[in-house]
C-alpha cells in the first residue's frame, strides 16, 4: 500500500478493549475478552477462528444483538465519533442498517419467508428515510442491480424461496447496504454456499467495499477467503485476538503457534497425501479457561514462561498474544528463508 | 452364490458404478427428477476414488445408491464383480458389511445413550464372525486404528469433541473389516485442526489396511490432497475422471477449471498465480438441466453445438476421461497456489 492510500484510509470503526460476558446455568462466563481491532472505509479485515473462538459473538455484541439481562457487553465501538456499544436501545435501532449492518451465513433462515424480498428490502428504506413507496421501490430495484441481480425488477417480486443460496445471499447483501451504513459485519457470508458461487460474493463485497466506502469485517473460519479477501487478519482463539497483521505476513511468517498451525493443517498442492499438521485436543471450555495462555494446553512451543497471562505484544505494525514469539520461527504456508 | 470375501479378493476393479441413473419422483411433476443420469466409474482396491461436486449434482445420491440406500432406476452396481444392486434379503445382508459409510455429521450418527464400548462393539456382537470372547480385545483394536484409546471405552458421544465423534464412526465402520468406505462429506462439519486429523487418518488407513475409499465432498483442495483419482460431477453427470495430480494441474473441462479458479487459495499474493475470470450465474436446477452439454450455460467457452449435442465422456491421448466437444483443443488453467 503506498503512503497516499495509507493517508486516506482514516479508521472508520475503532473497537477498544470489547469484553464479552454470557449468563449461563454455571454462573457467568467471560466468552470475549481483550478485543481491539480497527477497520479503514474500503477496508475489508479478516477475523478468523475455529468454533468456540468468540468470533460470532464478538460481530452480535458490536450490533447488539446479544439478549440484555443474559449478557454484559464492556468496551468501546467507536464509529463517526459516536461509540455503537453506549447506545440508548432507541439510538441502537436506528444506527442499526444505517450505521451498521450484518449478514448471516444462512441466507434462507435471515430472510422472512411470507414476504417479497422486494417489500422486505424496501421496509428497511423507509424505516430510515422519509421516502414514498414508490421511492423506495425503485430505490429496491437499484440496489438488486448493484449486487449483480439480473432482471432486479421481476426478481424483487419473488419470495425467498424462489431464490437460490447465492441470489438469497445477494438479497441479504443488498438489504444490508441499501442505507450505506459506514459498517457491514458479515459473518461466514459465503460458507453455505458452492465455491462457485462463494467466488462471485466475495468478489461482490470486494466491488461495494471499493465503491462506497464500506469497512467490512469479514468473519470466517476459512483462511484462503481471507488469503483472496483481505487486507489484514485478526486471528482469535478462546475469546481473544491471539495474533493481529497483514494477511500476507501471516501466511508468510505467522508469529503465533496457533495461527501457525492453522496454516499447516490446509492442504497444501506441493505436499499431497503427506501428513497434515493436526492440532491436538480442543478449545477449553468458556468456564475453566486456562490462567495462563489460553493456547497453552494445545501448543507444542509451551514452556514454564505460558503460564501467566498473555499480555498483547506490539511487533512493528503487528501484534501478538505470545511470550515466546520472538524466540520462534514458526511454519506458514510457504517455505521461507530464516533471517 | 456367495461373493469375494476381503481374503480373496477377485481380479479388476473393487467397485464397479456402470451407466447409473437415480430418479426421484417430484409430487405433481410430470418427469421424474434424475438427480444421477448415467455415471460411470470404477474405483480400484485400495484406491481412494474422490467425488467432487456443488450442491444438485447427484454426489450424495451416488453414496447413498452404492451403499443400496437410494433406488438404483438405471445401470448397474458391481462389488468384485458381484451384481451388489440386485442383492436382497439374505444376501443383501450379508454383503452388504463390504461397505461401509461415515457421513457429514460425526454426531447425529452416535446413539447419545450408547458408550464408545458400546457402540464400537455393536456391529461385532450382531456378527456371528466374531467369537464373544473376542469382542473386547477386537472393540479396542478398532479404537486403536481410529487413533482413540481406552480412556474412551466409557465415553458417551456428549463427552467427545467433533473430532473424536468422527474417530468413533470410523471404529465403528471398520469393525466388520469392510473392503470399501465411502465418506460422504465426512470432515465438512469439522474444524480445520481436527478435520486434518481424519484426513491424516483415512490415508494411514489406505496404506494399513488397503482399504479403498469413495470420498465425496464439496472441497476440492480436500479431495485433490486424499484422492489417487478425481471425477467431477455436475448436474448428475461426470465432466471429467483423471489422475488427481493432473487433473489440478492440467484440467480439460471448463468446469473443473471454474472449481479451480474458484478455490480460495491459503497463499500470500506472491505465490497465487491471477484468477481467470469465474464463471458467472447460478447452478442450474435438476429438474430443468439444460440441452446438449449441462455446463454450457455457465460455460466461457460455449459453441453453438454445445446446446445441440450431448458429450460423450470420452477418453483423452493419456487416459483422461472428459465430456467436452471441445476438450483437445482448450487451452485451460490449472490450480493457482
Amino acid at each position: 500500500m503506498s503512503s497516499g492510500e495509507a493517508a486516506e484510509m482514516a479508521a472508520a470503526f475503532d473497537v477498544r478493549d470489547l469484553a464479552v460476558y454470557l449468563q449461563t446455568l454455571d454462573g457467568e462466563v467471560q466468552a470475549v475478552r481483550d478485543v481491539s481491532f480497527t477497520v479503514a472505509a474500503g477496508e475489508i479485515v479478516g477475523l478468523v477462528g475455529e468454533s468456540g473462538s468468540g468470533k460470532s459473538v464478538t460481530a452480535l455484541a458490536l450490533m447488539g444483538l446479544l439478549p440484555r439481562g443474559l449478557s454484559r457487553t464492556t468496551g468501546s465501538a467507536m464509529l463517526g465519533g459516536r461509540d455503537l456499544l453506549a447506545l440508548s436501545p432507541a439510538e441502537l435501532v436506528k444506527a442499526r442498517g444505517r450505521d451498521i449492518s450484518m449478514i448471516f451465513q444462512e441466507p434462507m433462515t435471515a430472510l422472512d419467508p411470507v414476504f417479497r424480498v422486494g417489500d422486505q428490502i424496501a421496509e428497511t428504506i423507509r424505516a430510515h428515510q422519509r421516502v414514498s413507496r414508490a421511492a423506495a421501490a425503485a430505490r429496491t430495484i437499484q440496489i438488486l442491480t448493484d449486487v449483480g441481480i439480473p432482471d432486479a425488477a421481476s426478481r424483487s417480486r419473488a419470495y425467498p424461496h424462489q431464490l437460490s443460496g447465492g441470489m438469497s445471499q445477494r438479497v441479504m447483501i443488498a438489504m444490508a447496504l441499501v442505507s450505506e451504513p459506514s459498517v457491514l459485519l458479515a459473518d461466514e457470508p459465503t460458507t453455505a454456499l458452492d465455491v462457485t458461487v462463494q467466488a462471485q460474493i466475495l468478489a461482490l463485497l470486494h466491488q461495494l467495499s471499493r465503491e462506497h466506502g464500506t469497512a467490512i469485517v469479514l468473519i470466517t473460519h476459512d483462511l484462503g477467503v481471507v488469503a483472496e479477501t483481505c487486507t489484514r487478519i485478526h486471528t482469535m482463539y478462546a475469546g481473544e485476538i491471539v495474533e493481529e497483521c497483514a494477511v500476507d505476513e501471516a501466511l508468510i511468517g505467522p508469529l503465533h503457534p496457533y495461527t501457525s498451525g492453522l496454516i499447516q493443517a490446509i492442504p497444501r498442492s506441493e505436499s499431497r497425501r503427506q501428513p497434515l499438521y493436526s492440532i491436538p485436543g480442543r478449545v477449553p471450555p468458556l468456564a475453566a479457561m486456562p490462567t495462563g495462555c489460553r493456547f497453552q494446553p494445545r501448543c507444542g512451543y509451551a514452556t514454564d514462561d505460558c503460564g501467566a497471562p498473555q499480555q498483547r505484544v506490539q511487533v512493528g505494525d503487528r501484534s501478538v498474544r505470545c511470550v515466546r514469539h520472538a524466540q520462534l520461527l514458526l511454519p506458514g504456508a510457504v517455505a521461507r528463508i530464516p533471517q | 452364490m456367495s461373493g469375494p470375501r476381503s481374503g480373496e479378493p477377485s481380479p479388476g476393479p473393487l467397485l464397479s458404478v456402470a451407466g447409473l441413473e437415480v430418479h426421484f419422483q417430484l409430487p405433481g411433476a410430470a418427469r421424474a427428477l434424475r438427480a444421477v443420469d448415467g455415471v460411470s466409474f470404477e474405483i480400484g482396491r485400495s484406491e481412494i476414488f474422490g467425488l467432487i461436486g456443488e450442491s444438485g449434482s447427484g454426489k450424495s445420491s451416488i453414496a447413498r445408491a452404492v451403499m443400496r440406500l437410494a433406488p438404483v432406476s438405471r445401470g448397474e452396481i458391481r462389488l468384485g464383480g458381484l451384481r451388489f444392486d440386485q442383492l436382497r434379503g439374505r444376501q443383501l445382508r450379508h454383503e452388504r458389511r463390504r461397505v461401509q459409510m461415515i457421513f457429514q455429521d460425526p454426531h447425529e450418527s452416535l446413539d447419545p445413550r450408547m458408550t464408545v464400548r458400546q457402540s464400537v462393539a455393536e456391529p461385532l456382537r450382531l456378527s456371528p464372525e466374531t467369537a464373544r470372547h473376542d469382542i473386547d480385545a477386537r472393540t479396542l483394536e478398532l479404537l486403536h486404528l481410529a487413533g482413540l484409546d481406552e480412556s474412551h471405552l466409557e465415553r458417551k458421544p456428549h463427552t467427545l469433541s467433533g473430532g473424536q465423534k468422527q474417530r468413533v464412526n470410523i471404529a465403528r465402520a471398520l469393525a466388520l473389516k469392510p473392503e470399501l468406505l465411502v465418506c460422504d462429506e465426512a470432515v465438512s462439519a469439522l474444524d480445520v485442526s481436527v478435520r486434518a486429523g481424519i484426513i491424516n487418518l483415512l490415508l494411514g488407513l489406505q496404506q494399513e489396511l488397503g482399504i479403498s475409499v469413495l470420498f465425496i465432498s464439496h472441497d476440492l483442495s480436500i479431495v485433490a490432497h486424499l484422492a489417487d483419482r478425481i471425477g467431477v460431477l455436475y448436474l448428475g453427470r461426470l465432466a471429467e475422471v483423471a489422475p488427481a495430480e493432473s487433473l489440478t494441474t492440467r484440467p480439460r473441462h471448463p468446469y473443473t477449471e471454474a472449481l479451480l479458479a474458484a478455490e480460495p487459495a491459503s497463499k500470500p499474493a506472491s505465490h497465487r498465480m491471477p484468477r481467470p475470470p469465474t464463471v458467472t450465474g447460478d447452478i442450474p436446477s435438476a429438474a430443468h438441466p439444460p440441452s446438449g452439454c449441462r455446463f454450457r450455460t455457465r460455460c466461457r467457452y460455449v459453441q453453438d453445438r454445445c446446446a445441440r449435442e450431448v458429450p460423450d465422456l470420452r477418453p483423452m491421448a493419456d487416459g483422461a476421461l472428459v465430456a467436452c466437444h471441445f476438450a483437445e483443443s482448450l487451452e485451460l488453467t490449472g490450480r493457482r497456489a
